[in-house]
């Protein structure tokens, strides 16, 4: 496990691209609230992510005649980093960027590449993930949702919960069982991607603990899909669905969901001259653990990049990363809260709001804890 | 450096720093035993790897020789080799004949008698021939007899405080551009790493082999969980420890040396305990060996400051400045 685990430097082309993206989000992100900011990558807003798309800088690593920068998976970190310290809202692209957009290019047919990925480097189709349904949840092999074979392409029937913005999306890529049944397992699942405005499909938006109705139901009765709805082999989605965890797992969001936070308490930190022994201890352990975490997802996007599946190590960074974002707003709260004499500024707080509500979802979103961990121990040889 | 330097390292650590010789050191048995292994050592020229080659050395950069030192604390080596490597390179640079030993690196504390120099606790002192000391204006070398050691308390344990009349000095360097304090903080990092590795491996291998309810307690998600923690501490640290060791030259940089250690010791008082938890009353038994290498975590995690006091230093300079993200500040002061 630890002899792919090199130190690796981003490199100075993809760092170079810092700069502009810096000075483009100061100027896009001006007048956006501290509040907003703390939602992180759960922050929608289309407008910005059709701006970020006119820079070019959705779908980076997509080929040119696809739309795409054509750039590595360095620059998509470097972006990304920048994205996620800033607090711009992300949502409507996210996934569309970090997974769909690869799913198509890996596995997709040239019809679909041609009709999906420029859309995607406009801003113009946003995926939701179809993983998750009512009875369903880490054990995602036991899939119900099913698309049947007819003579024009497939009839879907089912439903899939907790998608992201999946009530303003315009795509789905689903996980689904296309032949055998819920016991078989691994065997028989595919992936279909499914246009939400399709008759039959049916969108229930539920709101999350901080008030977004971020996430939703969407059921599917009937909906006739062409056969070019398949993507990649069908019986293939399982090996498919794994692959595409990998590119989930290891980003810098998964270490940065509470960074706009840790931001802004410094900023307190520095602006009310608090600076004593133990802030001092507990603002160093926190930056040593972020520098590590970072460190460790420099070193798989590396691995990402010399074309390696790094699942366990993806795995075990999104574990101990999400840790480290749901130990922020418990950390400053104490922290705050330790001088009960003095009252921080209203930003820090709302953002700290938020955070501290919405943290339970770090380690639930892409993987839980107990399904990561089980990971990390095949890994290590124990199963 | 290349693989031949660190295959050569592994398997003579693996001869020649065995349990047997280990346990034969803290019992005060083995000191024929040590010279000897430390003479192989000294013939390998594993101890002027970061001399100058204009020296009479190799002139390798500190992270060449990392998988030595890493192997070193894999093999829980009782000879302050790592330390030695640093000092030979530190005396020859000054012009300073090197002294035939072991020789320990620490920093003066300001107790004590102003014709006396007093150390705090120092890991493998009570094998070394010499030590170099730090007083802040400048490194003296002296020679170590039984006398100037107060051994600390514990069983088993190798370190021991220094005191020495400065008189004794042998050779006054000039301060290093970075101090001793930092380097050795760097050494005790990378030996804490290489210790993990090889406690989370005993440790996997016992989970696989104990058997009980009728099969492998490795088999229980209670167990794969504790290891899966375990696997995540050590590889943020030995991350943390390549980030922090420089490509050329042996003096590293103190922020990035203070992240090393904070992970580092952080990380052991997580994996000790783990470790143990898994080996259930087996890890605490005398004639196991899993104790010695969870002892030594523990005086590795406290040498040369642990991760409160690295964290301190390291928080005091990210406070510092006057704006900027935190990962602004790990990007263009922690990240190579």
């Amino acid at each position: 496990m630890f002899d792919s685990l090199k130190l690796t430097k981003i490199p100075e082309a993809d760092e170079s691209l810092r700069p502009a993206v810096k000075a483009f989000l100061a100027e896009q992100l001006a007048g956006l609230s501290a509040e907003r900011r703390a939602r992180s990558w759960m922050g929608h807003d289309p407008e910005f992510s059709r701006a970020l798309a006119q820079k070019g800088w959705v779908g980076v690593t997509l080929p040119r005649d696809y739309g795409g920068a054509a750039l590595g998976y360095f620059a998509r970190f470097v972006i990304v980093e920048e994205l996620l310290i800033s607090g711009a809202p992300v949502a409507a692209h996210w996934i569309s960027e970090r997974q769909s957009g690869p799913l198509i290019l890996h596995y997709g047919t040239e019809v679909q590449r041609q009709y999906y990925l420029p859309r995607i480097c406009r801003g113009e189709a946003f995926f939701c993930i179809g993983m998750s349904e009512p009875d369903s949840g880490s054990d995602l092999a036991s899939v119900k949702t099913r698309a049947t074979r007819t003579d024009k392409g497939w009839t879907l029937n089912g439903a899939k919960l907790w998608s992201s913005y999946s009530t303003k999306a315009t795509h789905m890529i689903a996980l689904v069982r296309t032949s055998g049944a819920a016991g078989d397992r691994h065997e028989g699942l595919s992936q279909v991607i499914i246009d939400l405005k399709l008759p039959g499909v049916t969108t229930r938006p539920i709101s999350d603990l901080s008030g977004d109705p971020h996430f939703s139901e969407v059921h599917f009765a009937n909906v006739e899909l062409g056969e070019d709805a398949l993507v990649g082999k069908e019986g293939d989605g399982w090996n498919q669905v794994r692959a595409e965890l990998a590119f989930e797992r290891s980003g810098p969001e998964r270490l940065y969901s509470s960074v706009v936070l840790f931001d802004l308490w410094l900023r307190y930190l520095r602006g009310a001259g608090i600076n004593d022994d133990a802030t001092a201890a507990l603002v160093g352990s926190m930056t040593s653990r972020l520098a590590a975490l970072r460190s460790l997802s420099i070193s798989i996007t590396g691995q990402l990049v010399r074309g390696e599946r790094p699942e366990t190590l993806a795995a075990l960074l999104k574990d101990i990363g999400t840790e480290f974002e749901q130990a922020v707003p418990a950390l400053v709260a104490d922290h705050l809260a330790s001088r009960p004499d003095e009252v921080a500024d209203p930003d820090l707080l709302a953002a700290l709001a938020y955070v501290a509500a919405m943290n339970p979802a770090f380690s639930l979103r892409g993987g839980t804890r107990e399904i990561l961990r089980g990971m990390i121990a095949r890994g290590l040889g124990l199963r | 450096m290349d693989d031949m330097l660190e295959n050569m390292a592994a398997r003579l650590f693996a001869d020649r720093s065995t349990p047997a010789l280990i346990r034969a050191v803290e019992a005060g048995t083995g000191r024929d035993q040590f010279t000897g292994l430390w003479q192989e050592i000294v013939a390998t020229g594993l101890c002027d790897s970061l001399v100058d080659e204009g020296k009479g050395g190799s002139g390798l950069g500190f992270a060449e020789i990392l998988p030595v030192i890493l192997l070193s604390g894999r093999f829980i080596l009782p000879l302050a080799l790592a330390e030695t490597m640093v000092a030979r390179a530190l005396l020859a640079d000054a012009g300073v004949s090197v002294p035939d030993g072991p020789i320990v690196l620490a920093t003066a504390v300001s107790a004590g008698a102003a014709d006396r120099i007093e150390t705090g606790v120092i890991p493998l002192a009570a094998t070394a021939g010499f030590a170099l000391i730090d007083d802040g204006a400048g490194c003296d070398l002296f020679a170590l007899n039984p006398a100037d050691l107060i051994r600390a308390p514990g069983r088993g344990s190798l370190s021991a405080q220094v005191s020495v009349a400065r008189s004794t000095s042998l050779a006054r360097l000039p301060t290093p551009l970075v101090s001793l304090r930092v380097v050795a903080a760097l050494l005790h990092a990378a030996k804490l790493s290489g210790a993990m590795k090889r406690l989370l491996a005993m440790t996997v291998d016992y989970g696989n082999t104990r058997v009980q309810f009728g099969r492998p307690i490795g088999k229980f998600q209670a167990i794969q969980h504790q290891l899966a923690v375990m696997a995540e501490q050590v590889s943020a640290a030995a991350i943390a420890v390549e980030a922090a060791s420089p490509e050329t030259g042996y003096l590293p940089d103190p922020l990035r040396v203070a992240v090393a250690k904070e992970r580092t010791s952080s990380a052991a008082a997580i994996v000790g305990a783990i470790a143990h938890a898994v080996h259930g009353a087996m890890g605490i038994s005398e004639e196991y060996d899993l104790q010695l290498f969870t002892r030594r975590l523990q005086d590795w995690r406290v040498a040369d400051g642990s991760e409160s006091y690295w964290s301190g230093l390291l928080g005091r300079a990210v406070l510092a400045e006057k704006s900027g993200s935190v990962i602004d500040f790990i990007r263009t002061r922690l990240a190579t």
